[in-house]
């Protein structure tokens, strides 16, 4: 074991702290959102549902705390191959679920690996970023990690999984940009593959060429925010019914339970990817600034750690966690408001969803493991 | 350890969240647009989105006559709604509804089979075939409730009150032109619904409560109404002709009493009826006034002072106009004569000569000045000006046949409305029919006083025109209508149609002449055979129904009534019948009635009225010697469902006829039904209900 008491006296505990109050307003909103005023049976099971994977989470945080993180740095070409290994399963045996197969069932409990690649291409990419960290100022260097990550995004990809592959993405370019990588590459990478997608969709809007990766129906889910008109009674009228939601509620809400676009069913997929605008409604613009400043606090607070870390390892995990939750608020809080492209990821801590809920403590557990092994000599 | 100096990479790390940062406060910034600044649109689109607006129908105003007796109102009824998604057999539904409802088959299966949440099935429909169709119990036909228009009194005053469609809406009559009071503003709920379109439990969100129609108070009198419509059907019974009209005006005011135009029709089953019944000829239709025009002439004439009461005129049985002869209707003529002769005798070569004597622009603007060839504004749709030549087209003959009331017409609205001018001292009230309209809670809305439109002639030459029209009706033609005791000035109207022997009658009578409180027009249309004259004609309706007014106004005699028919004292009739008829005849005179004896025997087998009647003194009793002759007098039984009993039995008792009555309040059931023809004295027996 590689515990010691005195471990705990290093805890930052606004992470704990925080992270209980934002799962605090998400069971809240769920009850709501679940109807639980109307005593629905659905929704009692959505809260337990949510408790039990936040008790399961809580005693991973812990667990984790026993081993030092730089164990995942030994193992990580383990994870590495575990996590495509299930990854392929899962495409191969994965069930489905709107539209997405991204789910394995193991017995009961039904599971999205997409989310836990999540954390361990996390571990998997700070050790591989630490390793090349000499050769990451040039553009062959950068490939490196790149080629890492390429696998099991592609893999996400083809589970029509965009929001993951996305996220997995976004928080590689963190956490290069924190490991050092040469900025001018960075950006001629990511940006050039961004703007040759939009390129990609322009002309195929433009001059009708065939689309590569997206299937139609896909490219207009995820270009429907720039206009809701494209589908007003499909995906467009999720973004109006949250939209409706989000503005009726106001400056100070229309109070707990009594949010109509909430109860009344107007406002779909409510207690997992929209359940930020049954926050609004029912609390406010108030109430979601609270949320906000939360995130922010928890975000501020990971950013330290990573600054405080004792090693590039643990600074690019806390980086990358950071990254990732960052990434998780942008797109889910921008998707209400027509902000961002309608891709179905969870918000963390608030949204239903036992995957996302335990990913998001162990990459808390992870976070907290860092921090409290911050000092170089405990002994 | 690192290339890079901890310091870059904590720098790294701060850019990272600055970033972070940024954006978050991007989506604040998008989130205060929505939330605070825009936000009272979205707020809107919600309660919009949620929200489905049913509209409640206000309860139209109900019209009353001018003793506040309602003439128009509005009950609930019962309308079938079929709900598309809930019928299982449509087939069988759409059989079992088109057999009670008596509607093609095809029709109902094609309305019970649309997509749609609820379409009518029939509305508005009667009480027992709503239950008809309730006690079949279809799965998705429902019913609801909705306003309907009932007109208790059926026929009566169908043409003043005309009648509202299946939406409440006025379509004619008083109905339409008062449709904006009447309407009231409907009510809405606002009924709150999920994304499913389901109704929520108690989430009424508001609800607009329907503001029902104002109540509308008429001039007209029910009682006078009756009377008026009663002496009409008898006319039509009587006389050989297509329709007529009653107009009862007060003078003093322009309001009308009472109107009624034949054919009529039951405001209930309008429908049914067909369109020319509907037809209000009082106000729409004109015809050619003939002698009732004189009054006018007159008037004008004495107003302008080219001729007195006293001057001679001679007639030799015709008049050269411009080469055209104009024959009096006397073959022969009237001879020499005074001015007052002429119109007591309607003289038309006497009139031309007056005509001549005011000349044409004179009594061209006389004519418009007493409102011919423009509308009289009375409140009701469709209302006709009536044809007067030009100016410039009337020559020395036309102006010679006006005259006399021929080569014009007018409509009888017109012509009441002109006459009650001279009967109001010379000034020309506008026709009223609304007094007053109020709230359903009797708050006044608006009072509609009586409106002046101008003095045509003074007072004085009204009153003395007024006294040559009472010589009419006691020496002249219009002896018809008189009725003793009371001061009656008239004019009677016969003008045939050009070309063949069909008539258009007249009689206008105003009383009394001292102080005129009434003023009755009659016309009776197209006359064919014999009798056809305004006098034999038109004349004794006016009388009945004068007569009947007076007793129900209770309007004072002005001379002392003839000994025999004194202060109207009331005797019980005795019991004549297997008498011998000098015996019976004896007795009646003695006690004081007059007797009429109908066959050639001996002794009496019946008599009309039955013994027991309280009559009049002076009522003529018929006494038949001969059993067969009683089936020429035997009387049309009136409809009496939707008057009180009071009402019933004092027309009853006007036609000879009794009444039995069981239950309280207004008539819903008569034994014998109306039109049937019974023998005078003949209880009727009617159940009223309250």
């Amino acid at each position: 074991m590689l515990w010691n008491r005195k471990l705990i006296n290093n805890v930052n505990w606004y992470i704990p702290i925080v992270t209980l109050l934002l799962i605090a307003i998400g069971i809240l909103a769920i009850s709501s959102a679940g109807e639980l005023n109307k005593e629905s049976a659905a929704g009692i099971r959505l809260i337990k549902k949510q408790i039990i994977s936040v008790v399961l989470g809580a005693i991973l945080i812990i667990i984790i705390q026993f081993f030092d993180y730089r164990i995942f740095q030994h193992y990580a070409s383990i994870l590495y191959i575990g996590t495509i290994g299930v990854l392929g399963i899962t495409f191969i045996i994965g069930t489905t679920a709107k539209g997405t197969t991204g789910w394995l069932s193991l017995g009961s409990f039904n599971f999205q690996p997409s989310e836990m690649a999540k954390v361990t291409m996390i571990l998997v990419l700070a050790e591989v970023i630490d390793r090349y960290k000499e050769e990451l100022n040039y553009f062959t260097g950068l490939l490196k990690p790149f080629i890492h990550v390429l696998i099991p995004t592609l893999l996400i990809i083809l589970q029509n999984d965009l929001g993951t592959s996305l996220v997995l993405i976004f928080i590689f370019i963190g956490m290069l940009f924190v490991g050092g990588g040469n900025i001018r590459f960075i950006f001629l990478i990511f940006g050039g593959g961004f703007l040759l997608v939009v390129l990609l969709i322009a002309s195929h809007l433009v001059f009708d060429t065939p689309l590569i990766f997206f299937k139609r129906y896909q490219l207009d889910r995820l270009i429907v925010f720039i206009n809701p008109g494209i589908d007003p009674t499909g995906i467009g009228y999720n973004l109006i019914q949250s939209k409706i939601a989000l503005g009726s509620g106001r400056l100070l809400g229309k109070g707990l339970f009594a949010g109509t676009q909430n109860q009344l069913r107007f406002l779909p997929e409510k207690h997992t990817d929209f359940i930020f605008s049954v926050i609004g409604e029912e609390f406010g613009f108030i109430g979601v600034l609270v949320v906000i400043i939360l995130y922010l606090i928890l975000l501020w607070q990971i950013i330290n750690v990573a600054r405080e870390a004792k090693d590039n390892y643990g600074r690019l995990v806390a980086s990358g966690v950071a990254a990732m939750f960052f990434f998780h608020v942008l797109e889910n809080i921008g998707m209400t408001m027509g902000l961002m492209p309608i891709t179905g990821l969870p918000l963390p801590f608030i949204s239903y969803g036992g995957s996302s809920m335990l990913t998001s403590l162990i990459a808390i557990g992870l976070v907290i493991n860092v921090n409290i092994r911050r000092k170089k000599i405990v002994f | 350890m690192s290339v890079y100096p901890q310091l870059q990479v904590r720098k790294r790390i701060l850019l990272l969240f600055l970033l972070f940062f940024l954006l978050i406060i991007l989506l604040s910034i998008r989130l205060t647009w929505i939330q605070v600044i825009n936000s009272a649109e979205f707020q809107k689109k919600a309660l919009e989105q949620r929200t489905r607006e049913l509209k409640v129908e206000p309860k139209r105003g109900i019209i009353y006559d001018s003793k506040g007796r309602e003439l128009a109102i509005s009950g609930s009824s019962e309308t079938i709604v079929a709900v598309p998604m809930e019928i299982k057999d449509p087939a069988r539904t759409a059989r079992i509804l088109s057999n009670i409802l008596n509607m093609e088959y095809d029709y109902v299966y094609e309305r019970i089979t649309r997509k749609a949440s609820a379409v009518y099935v029939k509305r508005k429909v009667s009480e027992e075939i709503a239950e008809a169709v309730r006690k079949q119990n279809l799965d998705g036909i429902q019913f609801t409730e909705e306003s309907k228009r009932f007109y208790p009194k059926g026929n009566l005053a169908s043409h003043i009150l005309g009648f509202a469609g299946i939406d409440s809406q006025g379509l004619e009559g008083l109905e339409l032109s008062y449709d904006k009071y009447l309407r009231g503003k409907p009510g809405k709920i606002g009924i709150e619904r999920d994304a499913a379109g389901r109704y929520i439990p108690d989430g009424i969100q508001q609800y607009v409560a329907p503001q029902d129609g104002y109540n509308i108070y008429l001039t007209i009198d029910e009682v006078i109404q009756y009377i008026v419509e009663r002496e009409l059907d008898k006319a039509m019974a009587e006389f050989q002709t297509s329709g007529g009209t009653v107009i009862v005006m007060d003078p003093k005011t322009g309001g009308i009493l009472a109107l009624a135009n034949r054919p009529d029709y039951d405001l209930n089953n309008f429908a049914d009826y067909p369109q020319k019944n509907w037809r209000n000829r009082a106000i729409s239709d004109s015809f050619e006034p003939g002698s009732t025009f004189k009054i006018i002439t007159t008037a004008a004439a004495l107003e302008e002072g080219v001729v007195n009461e006293n001057d001679i005129f001679v007639d030799p049985g015709h008049i050269m106009v411009s080469g055209e002869r104009i024959n009096c209707w006397k073959y022969g003529g009237h001879g020499g004569q005074t001015f007052a002769e002429v119109v007591q005798n309607s003289c038309n070569p006497g009139f031309v000569q007056v005509g001549m004597r005011l000349g044409k622009e004179s009594f061209y603007n006389y004519i418009k000045a007493f409102g011919f060839g423009n509308r009289t504004s009375i409140k009701l749709p469709g209302e006709a000006t009536g044809i007067l030549s030009n100016y410039d087209s009337i020559g020395p003959v036309e102006l010679a046949t006006i005259s006399f009331g021929h080569g014009l017409t007018v409509t009888p609205i017109q012509l009441i409305t002109a006459v009650s001018a001279i009967a109001n001292r010379g000034m020309l009230m506008q026709p009223r029919l609304v007094r007053e309209i109020r709230t359903p809670n009797g708050e006044l809305v608006e009072r509609i006083e009586p409106v002046q439109v101008r003095q045509v002639i003074s007072a004085e030459t009204a009153e003395r025109t007024l006294k040559l029209l009472e010589k009419v009706v006691a020496d002249g033609t219009g002896s018809n209508a008189a009725i003793n005791g009371y001061r009656i000035g008239g004019k009677t109207g016969t003008a045939k149609h050009y070309g063949v022997e069909v008539y258009d009658s007249s009689f206008i009578g105003i009383l009394p002449i001292d102080d005129p409180q009434l003023v009755i027009l009659v016309v009776l249309y197209d006359l064919t055979g014999y009798p056809y004259y305004g006098s034999q004609t038109a004349a004794p309706v006016f009388r009945n129904i004068a007569l009947d007014i007076i007793r129900y106004l209770d309007i004072a005699p002005s001379v002392q009534p003839d000994e025999d028919e004194k202060a109207g004292k009331l005797l019980t009739v005795p019991e004549l019948t297997d008498k011998d008829i000098f015996e019976a005849e004896n007795l009646l005179r003695k006690e004081g009635f007059d007797v009429k004896i109908v066959g050639k025997n001996n002794i009496v087998q019946r008599q009309v009225p039955l013994a027991g009647a309280r009559v009049l003194e002076g009522t003529t009793i018929l006494l038949f010697t001969e059993e067969d002759y009683d089936r020429n007098y035997l009387i049309a039984v009136p409809d009496l469902t939707g008057m009180t009993v009071d009402e019933a039995s004092y027309l009853l008792e006007q036609i000879g006829l009794g009444l039995q009555v069981k239950g309280k309040g207004r008539i819903i059931k008569q034994d014998i039904q109306a039109g049937e023809r019974v023998s005078g004295g003949t209880e009727i027996s009617v159940e009223a209900k309250e």
